[in-house]
């Protein structure tokens, strides 16, 4: 019961940070139980182009007369799926690549740090877009995968700096004193401290998959996988949605999907800030 | 000159019942309550008291520069300009301006680190004055150079200097000459020397002194020091709890204060003069700001209290001619002299057997020397890479500790007093030299022998806020390595131990602490936590690196009691690392101490032959420059003067002995040649010194 309290207590205590969190698990819901609800409306209707809103289109009507909502409600599953991902690969690449370059020292250091530079260097896009000429990005593993390997390298300079820093801070110092040994160093000591870095870090990594993602698909540059939220924008452009008045709600929906998206994620990193931060903890 | 306070009488600054809180998340922060007092024309008065008692927020009040959190419930500021007497409180922007700097100008703390980085101290200075209404460039030119004089300064080279150029005590008195640009009659000095080294520090005192003959101003200095109040004020008040509790002249209050806080306070500092003294540490801490005790606030904290105490708070009376007290039993402390403060200082020995670890132990092995040298360090040289270059931190140094006894390392900063204690505890491997543990040499023996050797000695780190991962919660932190190294052979045992640490420790309740992050204690506290750590793998040696000087006064004694507690009792042996040689001599009357310079050792020996009778020119002057808590001693303390004041950069130390440039005993030809070697001059005392050398018929 207390406990239950408390973390109630943690995670209400940052008001702006649990709306982020409310918001996040609405579009997690939304696209992974959703689609079991809401059916996928593919019925072109003729007499219902570009509708407003309304009880039985709660966000009009595409081009086609078909439902925007059960569009929003199917398209965001890869979407979010590609972010997660993404985020969770180039995080991951980036920790221990950046804590092996400090650790290490010496050439793997340097070798790592080299990569780094070569790929900073790289303009993103162009070369995914290349890429995707190249190998068909119809999986989207392997299209997280792809932006993740371009993403690492400023989240690993970070991290390499930050565990530089630490190692020298007297509490590290006195752990080896007391030969705690480099495990518990490098587990306890040092990476607790980088947490909350990293886990906001990873929310910043997925905010930059999705535009990059979104953007691919938005470009025709990703084959069409029929539904994904880049993919409505990407129609309701072609279409000249953004001609007409009454097509607003098909192009703005995605947008505003994305940009909601976005939003819950980057206010969520305030909640974990204080959640990983104990100094910035009002309760014990 | 001792001035009277005489509040009819002319007065530069006056306040009147001033009350001033902060507005923070828990409550009301009571920071000033109800302080008054008045400022003769010329006069010094210093403000004295431990951190969080008010002392910079009443300074910020008086200036009008109190954070937007701030609020002046009450009272008045006055400040007399001429034949008008101006109301602080009620100015707006425009003669706020004209008042700071030109009426009062405000030195503060750590200030030295306030420059503009890019840009050249004669465009600093032109900056501060224009935005004071002084546009006249010769003419601001001519005043400060005036002053740059005053100060020690060569006015052409400091002018055209950036900050970096300038050493800390340099920029300290660029700040103070800056101060006095436009000659304000007040000047406002809050903590002028903190972070400042002895010689550095003994330099800065002199020019506030040198400038207070010649110019005629008011000093308010506040200053958790009591021996720089001793040496600079007319007058103390001592502030406790946000609130005056005592106020007279300098000579009455450090021979018989009246009020046992400040007893307390001055009882708390050793001194380099006579015998060593037992110091007196006050119990516990002082109050939140926020719910302050009932009646008197220092009831909690003192020997005297009496149920009236409790219940009334004690109005700060006029008790004698210049003299007033908050107390209601000040009569007792004056008739005792506040003796009563120390017995109940008494602490309880320790009695708690912290068990070894499991894993063989070095020290059950006859030393192989068949001394009981516990650690050595033998012609030990250290060099790090700066940039491309090598610099030599640590050369030729040699140092012997036995068992249970305590060597102190003394030097300014840049000495490699640290660099010796990491070396020593094995968290740098020397570059060149040895150290052995029990006869071992450490870097060149089996892992296990390093790792035994390792644990026995244990460091405590200067920084409490540093020192502990914040991210563990106490528990954590003095459980793991019990359960580590096989101490406790579950939680169970490991918490069981962990809580009798926190005894040992005087953390007590220990409960009140096991489940704590180390942000929610305090810096005392939190160095408790440290020496915990420390013991739970039952060290035979300590290395304490100025492991109380970042601590309030009263604090510091409390946590070197505690310290030579556990010598006595558990036989650890230290080597202690301080700045301050009042400190060395209290903690180290037994042991030796250990002077550096620029990375040799040039003088060691038996700390009452260091203290009373030193030998070496660096050691003389160090001790000559330390201001003691004694107006008297340390007013008619004769004074060394040195041929420089700037310390050499470790980048370019000079050839010989490193100390030439600023010896006053240089012989040229001499000491610039040949580097001195550590001579036996009787004693036990050992001296790197050409002269001394000479003139004891040893070379």
């Amino acid at each position: 019961m207390t406990t239950l309290r408390s973390t109630w207590r943690m995670l209400t205590m940052n008001k702006v940070g649990f709306l982020g969190l409310l918001g996040v698990l609405f579009f997690v819901l939304m696209s992974f139980v959703g689609p079991y609800i809401v059916p996928l409306d593919t019925q072109t209707k003729v007499d219902k182009i570009y509708q407003p809103p309304s009880r039985e289109f709660w966000l009009g009507t595409d081009s086609e007369g078909r439902d925007i909502f059960s569009q929003i409600v199917h398209g965001g599953k890869e979407v979010l799926m590609v972010a997660f991902l993404a985020g969770i690969m180039s995080t991951g690449i980036a920790v221990t690549l950046g804590a092996l370059s400090a650790l290490a020292g010496g050439w793997i250091d340097a070798a790592i740090m080299g990569l780094a530079d070569i790929v900073l260097t790289i303009p993103h896009f162009p070369l995914l877009a290349v890429l995707a000429g190249l190998i068909k990005l119809e999986n989207y593993v392997l299209l997280a995968f792809i932006l993740a390997v371009l993403a690492w390298p400023s989240l690993a300079r970070a991290i390499r700096a930050q565990v530089l820093s630490l190692r020298e801070r007297d509490f590290v110092e006195a752990a080896r004193a007391l030969d705690l040994g480099t495990r518990h160093i490098i587990l306890r000591e040092i990476l607790p401290n980088m947490i909350s870095y990293i886990v906001i870090n990873l929310i910043f990594a997925m905010t930059s998959a999705i535009y990059a993602q979104v953007g691919l698909v938005f470009l025709g540059l990703v084959p069409f996988s029929g539904k994904n939220w880049g993919v409505m924008l990407s129609l309701a452009w072609t279409r000249g949605a953004i001609f007409y008045k009454n097509s607003l709600w098909y192009i703005m929906s995605p947008v505003a999907a994305i940009a909601l998206f976005q939003l819950s994620l980057v206010s969520l990193t305030r909640l974990l800030e204080e959640i990983f931060n104990p100094r910035l903890r009002t309760t014990v | 000159m001792m001035r009277t306070s005489d509040t009819n009488g002319l007065f530069t600054l006056k306040v009147d019942n001033l009350w001033v809180t902060y507005q923070a998340e828990r409550g009301k922060v009571q920071a000033v309550r109800d302080v008054s007092f008045a400022l003769s024309p010329g006069e010094t008065l210093a403000f004295i008291g431990e951190s969080g008692c008010g002392k910079t927020t009443l300074g910020l009040s008086l200036i009008r520069l109190l954070p937007a959190t701030a609020r002046v419930q009450e009272g008045h500021i006055l400040f007399r300009r001429g034949t008008e007497i101006v109301d602080i409180l009620s100015l707006d922007d425009r003669e706020l301006r004209a008042y700071r700097w030109r009426d009062c100008a405000m030195i503060f703390q750590g200030a030295q680190n306030a420059f503009n980085p890019v840009l050249r101290i004669w465009d600093q200075v032109l900056d501060t004055a224009r935005a004071h209404g002084v546009s006249d460039r010769r003419f601001i030119r001519q005043r400060i150079t005036e002053l740059f004089e005053l100060v020690q300064l060569e006015p052409d080279r400091v002018l055209r200097a950036y900050p970096h150029q300038l050493s800390g005590g340099m920029r300290q008195r660029v700040l103070i000459a800056l101060g006095l640009l436009l000659h304000p009659p007040l000047v406002i000095l809050d903590e002028p020397t903190t972070a400042l080294d002895i010689l550095t520090q003994r330099s800065v005192i002199d020019v506030l002194r040198d400038l207070k003959k010649r110019l005629d101003f008011s000093l308010i200095l506040i200053s958790h020091d009591l021996s720089l109040a001793a040496e600079l004020a007319d007058r103390v008040a001592t502030m406790y709890a946000g609130a005056l509790v005592e106020l007279g002249s300098v000579w009455d209050i450090y021979k018989r204060p009246y009020h046992p806080y400040t007893a307390g306070l001055i009882r708390a500092v050793p001194t380099i003069r006579g015998e060593r003294k037992e110091l007196i540490s006050i119990p516990g801490s002082p109050p939140d700001l926020i719910a302050l005790p009932s009646g008197c606030a220092f009831h909690p904290r003192c020997p005297y209290a009496s149920e009236r105490c409790r219940k009334e708070q004690p109005p700060l009376q006029v008790v004698e001619a210049g003299r007033q007290v908050a107390c209601w039993h000040w009569e007792e402390v004056a008739e005792d002299n506040g003796i009563r403060m120390k017995m109940d200082s008494a602490q309880p020995g320790t009695t708690f057997a912290i068990p070894a670890p499991r894993e063989h132990s070095l020290s059950a092995q006859a030393p192989i020397n068949g001394q009981d040298v516990i650690l050595e360090l033998k012609r030990v040289e250290r060099t790090f890479k700066v940039g491309r270059r090598m610099v030599r931190v640590l050369d030729d140094v040699s140092l012997q500790v036995h068992e249970g006894e305590v060597l102190c390392l003394v030097g300014e900063s840049g000495c490699g007093k640290t660099t010796t204690g990491k070396i020593a505890a094995g968290l740098l491997p020397p570059t060149s030299g040895e150290i052995r543990f029990r006869g071992h040499n450490v870097w060149n023996s089996d892992k296990e022998t390093f790792r035994t050797y390792r644990r026995a000695v244990q460091i405590i780190h200067q920084d409490p806020y540093a020192s502990l991962n914040p991210t563990q919660r106490v528990s954590t932190i003095l459980t793991a390595p019990l359960l580590r190294h096989g101490v406790a052979r579950n939680r169970r045992e490991a918490k069981d131990l962990a809580m009798e640490l926190l005894r040992t420790v005087d953390l007590t309740p220990p409960e009140d602490f096991y489940n704590k992050y180390p942000h929610q204690l305090s810096g005392g506290q939190r160095q408790r936590v440290s020496v915990a750590r420390a013991l739970t793998v039952h060290p035979e040696f300590l290395v304490a690196d100025e492991a109380v000087s970042m601590l309030d006064v009263s604090i510091r004694v409390s946590l070197l009691q505690l310290l030579e507690r556990l010598r006595r009792d558990l036989g650890v042996a230290y080597l202690f690392i301080t700045h301050d040689l009042a400190v060395a001599k209290y903690f180290a009357w037994e042991g030796r101490i250990a002077v550096m310079y620029l990375g040799r050792v040039v003088e060691s020996g038996p700390t009452p032959q260091i203290i009373h009778n030193p030998q070496h020119p660096y050691t003389q002057a160090l001790l000559s420059a330390l201001p003691e808590a004694d107006p008297e001693a340390t007013r008619s303390k004769e004074r060394i003067q040195l041929r420089s004041l700037d310390v050499p950069s470790l980048l370019n130390v000079p050839t010989g002995c490193a100390f030439h440039p600023r010896c006053p005993l240089y012989e040229a030809g001499v000491c610039d040649k040949e580097v001195p070697h550590l001579v036996d001059v009787g004693d036990g005392v050992q001296v790197a010194c050409h002269v001394v050398a000479r003139e004891r018929g040893i070379a």
